[in-house]
């Protein structure tokens, strides 16, 4: 039994690999892993690629520290009760055409993590 | 197609229904320019903690030459700016300006460690991923540690040039011996 050939790095954004990727959450195969230690929230997105199936971890920061006032002044951060998360399959898998130090099939997926 | 289907061995639990309800269907995938922005405020993510330790560091400078200043003018004017006051005036003016020089100096210290961290950590990657996810979390958890203690220096400093201005006017207007 021969390996099915990796698909071709493609750059695409398509609704259906959001759609899978949430079939894929639903059946628990892709995991979204909450951090806040330290008060910096962190969510590790960890499992197959939507669209090439290769498994791909990514992290992403979902807080950044601006301007000098420091964390507690101005704080409008309201809790929300949603978490957008837009990513990037980064597998390091070989996919065909895939520019110089590109990694990952192209496709990217959004991902909607309740809070609240 | 026909499906099939097998009696499960247990029916869900209260956690497998709130895992499944953790996430929802988003209306639409993200645009060029959406990942554009993601990628441009994970740049931000990694700029915190330098962005935090230059202005400790700018905190520190000023501070340091302040306290100099202060602490000389102290030292050489001391005594004799107090010389002729009574003893009760001379005991508020010792307390609110030797006060506001360890304030001072407070505040140095804590802009000091804001710049650079109060003790050293040891840490390995695997500690870091289990604790914090990722490094850009762990930098921006020790960005928000300092961005706190420089906050406490300038409040600390602020106190400090409160007690000093309010020592400085009682050697004006207090009555002498």
């Amino acid at each position: 039994m021969s390996e099915e050939p990796a698909l071709d790095y493609l750059l695409t954004t398509d609704f259906k690999w959001t759609r899978r990727a949430f079939e894929l959450l639903q059946a628990s195969r892709l995991t979204v892993d909450p951090y806040e230690a330290g008060g910096a929230p962190c969510f590790v997105v960890s499992g197959p690629c939507p669209r090439c199936e290769h498994h791909m971890t990514d992290r992403q920061v979902t807080t950044a520290l601006a301007g000098l006032a420091g964390p507690d002044r101005g704080a409008e951060g309201r809790p929300s009760t949603e978490v957008l998360l837009d990513v990037t399959c980064g597998c390091v898998d070989g996919h065909g055409n895939s520019p110089e130090g590109k990694v990952g099939c192209g496709a990217s997926f959004r991902i909607a993590v309740v809070t609240g | 197609m026909s499906l099939r289907f097998r009696l499960p061995d247990e029916p869900p639990t209260a956690a497998d229904l709130a895992e499944r309800d953790r996430f929802r269907l988003p209306n639409e995938p993200p645009t060029a320019a959406d990942l554009a922005e993601r990628d441009r405020f994970q740049a931000m993510v990694r700029e915190s903690l330098p962005s935090v330790r230059a202005s400790a560091e700018a905190w520190r400078n000023g501070l340091a030459a302040f306290v100099t200043l202060a602490g000389s003018a102290v030292v050489i004017k001391g005594r004799t700016t107090t010389a002729d006051l009574s003893v009760p005036w001379r005991l508020a003016v010792t307390v609110l300006i030797g006060g506001g020089l360890a304030l001072a100096v407070a505040g140095l210290w804590h802009a000091l460690a804001a710049q650079s961290g109060a003790r050293p950590l040891v840490v390995t990657l695997a500690d870091i991923h289990d604790e914090y996810g990722s490094m850009d979390a762990f930098e921006l958890a020790l960005a928000i540690g300092a961005a706190r203690r420089l906050t406490l220096a300038r409040r600390t400093v602020a106190l400090a040039l409160a007690c000093l201005f309010i020592g400085t006017a009682l050697t004006w207007w207090a009555p002498g011996t």
